[in-house]
């Protein structure tokens, strides 16, 4: 049909070679095992999609930022360059050496504006930077609906992993996301009357690459007591995770639902 | 000589430009000046090239004469060498619709003739026709006698070349007839003869044509060089106002671009975009309006692929206000280098784009300064303070 390989051509032409494949063409989603194992699983495929957006995402403290950042840290430690945008400026390097990330392979951008954000993002995405944390304060968020759409396409060309961090999921990121999970504080963990750490609830709020509706919960503590880099080892794992604990079905989790 | 070389004949290119008339008799050439390229239907009629073009329409009245358009052929030229670059180490494209390709060193010969083909098909629209010889003079004869689309390989040259005419060699008029005298009429009747013996009869075209003539071969390629410059450009009919517009064009220029830097291995480190206005609009912000508004740039690092020219250009677009509608919109790249890349560490996961993340990084502190990107540094490793262990130095 020469009609429709002309209008196949002159779509090609404007919108570039990737606007139209054939579904043979369309490679299979591949995982990275983040190695953080309750979203690994969570994901059904064994770990973050890679070329797709994942959105953690959750009212208040909840611990979003520091899966985030222990993501960051892991991703620091198995990838080339991992990058995290930072429009708020709120990055702390000390909390990441101290969750055992190599700083040397970590970039910040702080870009000065909602827009450049957005450009950043989508340039860090396109060039395949391997693990990209993009941090989405309201303000940014608000102005974000021009260029979300773009950037699970951007990470499509390359492969990159973006995770993006928010504490509402409004239409246009949860239209881009392909993994949401949505976090919820549980209760504070308290030690000598200081908190150290919270328990949090991790459901799957969408998940194009697996099954959605999966909940688990994990356990966060805090880096109070570690000793930083270049100063002997970190004494203890600092950000802990039990997944499978408390996964829906479990025994556990029965007695804890009969208990009310 | 290297050999073997592989040879596409697409006919002259200047023919190669107006498909309407394949097929039927037509000629390319100025109406009083000579024949630069005649299709093979006026062959019959007598016309080849050199002639005068209005010798050539008395001889086959009912030919086509068709101005010729050598910026075109040029450029028709240099896309199919740009086809061919990446095939062999030597590539040789001519005016006449010759391509010849070193094949010597090549893992797997009939891959690339087979490439040839189908590039050549992709480049001119025309099925080339194929020889392969151990030498360019012999394999051009051989593509000349192969059927459209078809190779005819010839295994032992001399003995391929003895039956031809001398016509095939490229002697002047004169010296033709002088060997017709002579009684040498083939290609193995020369060969016979030693070049001294040629040479002294029809002087120093002699010696080469007996060399030519015994499969000897003593003209190599001339390898062609990709230009050090590129550029692309699209004419905008009606003048164009909408931004968006401006970028789905922006991005089809870049992606051909990016398409001919992978082809040839190249990156660009300067990257300049011409906005071509329409002068017959008043200026849409109030200013001067003018006929062209540029803007250029060197980059740190080559950008070899569509995507990344499309990084550059498209931000430059997006900020950019015209004074008026834009008419034409163009891309240069008026400084290419080798991409060669550095090796992978392979052991480390994504380290095959690191080039490309960093080169992002540039972009954005060439646009937003250079605080936009840091990277954090041991700072006050004893303080008890944890904030100040670790400073933010620009990347």
């Amino acid at each position: 049909m020469p009609e429709l390989a002309t209008a196949v051509s002159e779509i090609r032409l404007r919108f570039g070679e990737q606007a139209v494949l054939r579904a043979s063409r369309l490679a299979a989603i591949e995982p990275w095992p983040s190695g953080l194992e309750p979203v690994d699983r969570l994901s059904g495929i064994d770990g973050l999609p890679r070329g797709r957006l994942t959105v953690l995402s959750g009212h208040g403290t909840c611990g979003k930022l520091s899966v985030g950042l222990d993501l960051l840290a892991r991703g620091s430690r198995e990838l080339s360059q991992v990058v995290l945008v930072d429009p708020s400026l709120t990055f702390d390097p000390w909390t990441l050496a101290a969750l055992g990330g190599d700083l040397e392979r970590v970039l910040a951008i702080r870009p000065p504006a909602p827009d450049a954000c957005g450009e950043a993002a989508l340039a860090l995405a396109r060039a395949g930077c391997g693990l990209l944390v993009v941090l989405l304060p309201a303000r940014v968020l608000a102005a974000a609906e021009a260029w979300l759409p773009s950037l699970e396409g951007a990470a499509g060309r390359s492969g990159s992993v973006v995770v993006a961090i928010a504490e509402d999921v409004p239409p246009a990121l949860a239209h881009s996301s392909s993994f949401t999970l949505g976090l919820e504080r549980v209760e504070w963990l308290v030690a000598a009357g200081e908190p150290v750490g919270l328990r949090a609830r991790l459901r799957c709020l969408k998940n194009r690459v697996g099954v959605p509706g999966r909940e688990t919960e994990l356990e966060v503590r805090y880096p109070l007591n570690c000793t930083f880099a270049g100063k002997g080892a970190i004494s203890e794992p600092l950000l802990r995770t039990f997944a499978g604990k408390r996964e829906e079905g479990s025994e556990e989790w029965q007695a804890r639902s009969a208990a009310g | 000589m290297a050999g073997p070389i592989c040879c596409g004949l697409t006919g002259h290119l200047e023919l190669c430009l107006h498909p309407d008339f394949w097929g039927r008799p037509f000629l390319v050439g100025d109406w009083d000046g000579d024949v630069v390229a005649a299709s093979p239907e006026t062959a019959e009629f007598g016309v080849y090239p050199g002639i005068p073009v209005h010798h050539a329409r008395k001889l086959c009245p009912q030919a086509s004469i068709v101005d010729p358009d050598p910026p075109a052929a040029a450029r028709l030229r240099k896309l199919a060498a740009i086809a061919l670059y990446d095939l062999a180490p030597v590539v040789e494209p001519r005016a006449d619709g010759t391509f010849l390709l070193d094949l010597e060193g090549a893992a797997q010969p009939s891959l690339v003739i087979r490439e040839t083909r189908r590039r050549l098909r992709e480049a001119t629209g025309r099925d080339p026709q194929l020889g392969l010889a151990p030498g360019p003079f012999s394999a051009r004869l051989a593509a000349a006698r192969a059927r459209a689309g078809r190779l005819l390989r010839v295994e032992n040259a001399a003995q391929f070349l003895a039956p031809l005419s001398i016509a095939e060699l490229d002697l002047d008029r004169e010296a033709l007839e002088r060997l017709d005298l002579l009684g040498l009429r083939t290609l193995g009747d020369l060969a016979r003869l030693g070049p001294r013996q040629l040479q002294s009869q029809i002087g120093r075209p002699g010696r080469l044509a007996a060399r030519l003539a015994r499969g000897e071969e003593p003209v190599g390629l001339e390898p062609w060089r990709p230009p050090a410059i590129t550029a692309v450009h699209r004419q905008l009919e009606p003048p164009l106002e909408d931004r968006e517009a401006l970028l789905f064009v922006a991005r089809a220029l870049c992606d051909d671009l990016g398409r001919e830097l992978g082809l040839r291995g190249a990156g660009a480190r300067r990257v300049r975009v011409k906005l071509r206005l329409d002068a017959q609009h008043p200026p849409l912000r109030g200013g001067q309006g003018g006929a062209e508004e540029a803007r250029e740039s060197a980059v740190r690092q080559p950008l070899t692929t569509g995507p990344e020219l499309f990084g550059l250009v498209g931000s430059w677009l997006r900020a950019w206000a015209p004074a008026a509608p834009i008419t034409e919109l163009a891309v240069e790249l008026p400084q290419l280098e080798p991409a060669g890349r550095r090796q992978l560490r392979l052991w480390v996961g994504g380290d095959g784009s690191l080039e490309e993340v960093t080169a992002a990084v540039e972009r954005l502190q060439e646009r937003f300064g250079d605080e936009v990107a840091v990277r954090p540094r041991p700072f006050l490793v004893d303080s008890p303070v944890a904030a100040q262990r670790y400073r933010l130095d620009p990347a």
